[in-house]
């Protein structure tokens, strides 16, 4: 700003400077005698200026251009300001210089007239003429006096001058034989203002002079050979600053030698009026002259007077044009700048107001708008901030819950799902975000009886419901707590349905277990107690009275008192089996590979019972499994036996057991497969078959399955029973193979178990 | 329009400068000093001759002033030479219409010198006598002294509408070098 301002004044100076030099220089064309002498500098300084204004001009102008090439915002509007400011300040300019011009020369032209030349010369034909008059007849004097002194010369030596010194000035050489007077008289009867005698060499011989001081005016050379020539001079000189003098200079006829040796200058003064008179014309003249010579000159020096005029006032005007637009422009550029800036989201921008006009207001207005902006902006930021901020705490409650948080829209697209979902139902990591609830379990069949409850619910628009779902997870049977509301948001786009579902699989699994601890360990205790008792009272009745009883009264006692131990024995088993039940052994769970304790059990039961064909089909290769080997055999054991015990009168009884590795859901688990040719499980108990004293064989304890599921799920695995299609039944047993997943399960079930 | 040659001339009276040379040129023949009455006078015999441009310019009543600049300067070796004394003499050339006769004027004394002849004018103005330049004993003995003269036609004399051209025009640029000559005192 302060450059500007310095460019500004300093552009004034400039303008004011030349503006006073251009006066001057007028002035001086004028004949002023003031700037005469400083026309050259005042020239000078006029070029230079306008070079300088030429330089200025042509940075604006560089300028301008290199802004419109990088399209600068305003460069387009100082364009058009300056092209229409050039336009409306120089053509009137111009026009007034074209019409100046032809004024000028015309007015130049004007000023000489041949009539007025005809009479200037007239005018000084005529004071020569009368001079000349006048002239003839001193020539005439003048030669009178010249043949007074022919009598009187004699021959002439030397000048004494110190003897020729006389009052009113007048000398005479010693050889001349006339008096100082006499030559005085002479000059006085003339009526000349100087007399004087010289030798036709010009030396001085005699002079008298009307003043005193003044030296001698002696004939130039010229004029003395004229007069060896023989004719006498007469002419008009100008003398000093006295005016105008008639200088006649005759021959002093010498008859003796017969040649002219002295030669006699009269100056006789001009009349003071004639002189004048003649000096007027004289200057009047000189000074026409010197116009009529100049006049072309003059003509130039105006034309170009006036050119640095026209060429100073359209600079003047460029430049001011220059100056005007972009100041107008300036705030129009800082509105455009600003604007771009505002696009880009900076709403800090504030743009100086430099006018109280209306593009001052506008520019005032345009702060108070981004002004305002920023506040809303900053409003809304915070605003969004906050919801941020509640919707990451909403999620880190969501994600820190062990329920799984699922939330749909109207079209069942999910939304949100929480972690505790996703792990429930199997899709850990996977993004479900936006994809329909159906597709998400499409592949995934033992997830339908989930799709399967919560569908009817959402579409039912119901409010506020409860259902547990059993499906087959890939952790095995699964038992989910769902709950669900219709949300009310607003607008379609954010009504929808929120189902929360538990994973209550351990809970129920736990509270079953305890239930059937429970009453296996009260059933132990109450009935193994008086079962020793008995036996050993059966045992002591046959000791006692099987001697002294007759044949058959021994025999009848025999076999009582048998049947009586024999069925003791067998409760005893029983109550061992429920008390095995109820007992839960801490695991000690290690790598074991199933094939091998498949293949270990299997050899023992060959071994006691080699009447059963057993088929294996194992596969090889079967990644290890972290189990508790004791319990598990117990598993195959009581499976293998109730196969067996299935059997339906056939000789040969065939068990098939066949081992592999399946992928589920992410999930690698070994399953084994333990198949009989029986005659298969009805069907209204093949989901119970697992429950304590579910059995349809007419012995055993009800237990052996159950003990299995228990130790199965000890495992985190899943078991279950099929029926072939071909008959016979089928228990399938699933083990996951991660280490880790299987330790948290068993870790999680004993657990469940203390509790 | 009648006036696009004329802003043309100005244009180029501004910018240009004629190629021709001139014939006319100063001269001086001779220059030295003596010392009268305790005073440095300067002698000099210089050719003057006028262009034609000048003496057309004399003849329509334009006063010619021709100035004779004269200057001392000490001898010094290896420095430059200060001046010691310096001396401008201009006389004045004018045209007596009325009487036919061209004029002399001693700018100074303003004596005034009528010749019936440019010539003579000339002539007499060439023969340069006895300008007095400084006093004796601003030379001082032991030194050496240069002298120097030159002579030129006074443009800035002229009238202000005939200056333009002969600022750029070399037959008005009249003028001689410096002739130089030694001083002892």
């Amino acid at each position: 700003m302060n450059r500007r301002a310095g460019v500004v004044i300093s552009v004034v100076m400039l303008s004011m400077l030349m503006l006073a030099s251009l006066i001057m220089m007028t002035e001086a064309l004028s004949d002023s005698a003031r700037f005469g002498r400083l026309f050259s500098l005042l020239l000078l300084i006029n070029v230079l200026g306008l070079v300088t204004f030429v330089v200025l001009i042509a940075a604006n102008i560089r300028r301008l251009i290199r802004q419109l090439r990088k399209r600068e915002p305003g460069s387009r509007l100082t364009l058009r300001m300056v092209s229409l400011f050039t336009i409306l300040a120089v053509t009137p300019v111009v026009v007034v210089f074209g019409f100046s011009l032809h004024f000028l020369r015309q007015g130049i032209d004007s000023w000489f007239d041949v009539r007025i030349e005809q009479a200037l010369d007239d005018a000084l034909d005529l004071s020569r003429s009368a001079l000349d008059l006048r002239m003839r007849e001193l020539l005439k004097v003048t030669q009178q006096i010249a043949e007074e002194l022919v009598d009187r010369r004699e021959p002439i030596t030397a000048l004494d001058l110190s003897r020729l010194r006389l009052p009113d000035s007048t000398m005479v050489s010693n050889q001349v034989d006339f008096t100082p007077s006499e030559i005085h008289n002479l000059r006085r009867r003339s009526g000349a203002e100087e007399l004087l005698l010289l030798s036709d060499n010009g030396k001085l011989i005699a002079s008298s002079s009307i003043s005193s001081e003044i030296v001698p005016n002696l004939p130039s050379e010229a004029v003395l050979l004229q007069l060896r020539q023989g004719r006498s001079y007469i002419g008009l000189d100008p003398i000093r600053d006295a005016g105008l003098y008639i200088r006649v200079v005759v021959n002093v006829p010498d008859q003796a030698v017969g040649r002219n040796t002295l030669v006699l200058q009269a100056l006789y003064p001009v009349a003071a009026r004639m002189n004048r008179l003649a000096d007027n014309v004289q200057a009047a003249y000189a000074k026409y002259t010197e116009l009529a010579y100049l006049r072309e000159q003059l003509k130039l020096s105006f034309t170009m007077s006036l050119t640095l005029v026209l060429l100073f006032s359209v600079f003047c005007a460029v430049w001011a044009a220059f100056y005007s637009a972009r100041r107008l422009s300036a705030p129009v550029r800082d509105l455009a700048a600003g604007t771009e800036e505002v696009a880009r989201g900076n709403y800090e921008t504030t743009l100086p107001v430099t006018s109280n006009d209306e593009l001052g207001f506008l520019v005032s207005s345009f702060n108070e708008m981004t002004r305002k902006i920023a506040i809303a902006r900053d409003d809304a930021k915070s605003h969004r901030d906050e919801v941020e901020a509640q919707r990451a705490y909403l999620e880190a409650v969501l994600e820190r819950l062990s329920s799984g948080v699922m939330t749909l829209d109207s079209a069942q697209r999910i939304r949100t799902v929480n972690d505790s979902a996703l792990q429930i139902l199997g899709f850990p990591g996977e993004r479900l975000e936006g994809k329909p609830l159906r597709e998400c379990v499409d592949g995934h069949r033992s997830l339908e009886p989930f799709v399967l409850a919560v569908e009817p619910h959402i579409l039912s628009d119901q409010q506020d419901w409860q259902e547990q779902v059993i499906f087959l997870g890939h952790s095995g049977r699964q038992v989910l707590m769902c709950r669900g509301t219709t949300l009310a948001g607003a607008g379609p786009d954010h009504s929808g349905h929120v189902v929360v579902f538990d994973d209550i699989t351990a809970i129920i699994q736990g509270q079953r277990n305890a239930a059937w601890s429970e009453a296996a360990r009260r059933l132990a205790h109450e009935i193994k107690n008086p079962l020793t008792p008995i036996q050993l009272s059966a045992e002591r009745l046959r000791h006692k009275y099987l001697g002294r009883m007759s044949e058959d009264d021994a025999e009848v006692m025999n076999r009582l008192t048998n049947t009586i131990i024999q069925q003791v024995v067998t409760m005893k088993g029983m109550v061992n089996d429920f008390s095995e039940y109820a007992r839960s052994p801490r695991m000690q769970p290690r790598a074991v590979d199933l094939n091998e304790l498949v293949e270990e059990v299997l050899e023992l039961f060959r071994s006691v019972d080699d009447s059963v064909d057993i088929r294996t089909d194992l596969q090889e290769g079967l990644p290890k499994v972290q189990i508790d080997a004791n319990r598990m055999r117990q598993v195959f054991n009581n499976l293998l036996k109730n196969a067996l015990e299935a059997r339906i009168g056939e000789r040969t009884p065939v068990l098939e057991i066949s081992t592999r590795l399946i992928q589920e859901r992410r999930a690698s688990l070994v399953e084994v497969r333990v198949r009989d040719k029986g005659r298969g499980i009805p069907q209204d108990m093949i989901a119970s078959v697992f429950d304590p004293y579910v059995t349809d064989k007419a012995k055993g304890t009800g237990l052996g399955l159950a003990i299995v599921k228990k130790i199965i799920e000890e495992h985190g695995g899943m078991v279950w029973m099929e029926n072939n299609p071909k008959g016979g039944a089928c228990a399938v047993i699933r083990l996951p193979v991660d280490a880790a997943d299987a330790d948290h399960k068993a870790e999680s079930n004993l657990q469940k178990d203390v509790v | 329009m009648k006036a696009a040659p004329a802003i043309a001339l100005s244009l180029v009276m501004l910018f240009a400068v004629a190629p021709d040379s001139p014939a006319a040129s100063f001269t001086i023949e001779d220059a030295s000093v003596e010392v009268v009455n305790d005073i440095y006078m300067l002698d000099a015999r210089i050719d003057y001759e006028l262009s034609d441009e000048a003496v057309e310019a004399l003849d329509n009543g334009v006063n010619l002033t021709i100035r004779i600049e004269v200057e001392f300067s000490r001898r010094r070796k290896y420095i430059w030479d200060p001046v010691v004394a310096r001396t401008v003499q201009t006389y004045r050339l004018e045209r007596h219409e009325l009487s036919g006769r061209y004029v002399v004027v001693d700018t100074i004394s303003g004596i005034r010198s009528n010749f019936g002849s440019l010539e003579e004018a000339t002539d007499a103005l060439g023969d340069v006598a006895a300008i007095p330049v400084t006093e004796r004993k601003t030379l001082k003995t032991g030194y050496h002294y240069r002298g120097r003269v030159k002579t030129s036609l006074d443009i800035e004399e002229l009238p202000a509408p005939l200056r333009p051209i002969a600022y750029i025009s070399p037959s008005w640029h009249l003028g001689s070098g410096w002739y130089k000559f030694d001083i002892t005192p």
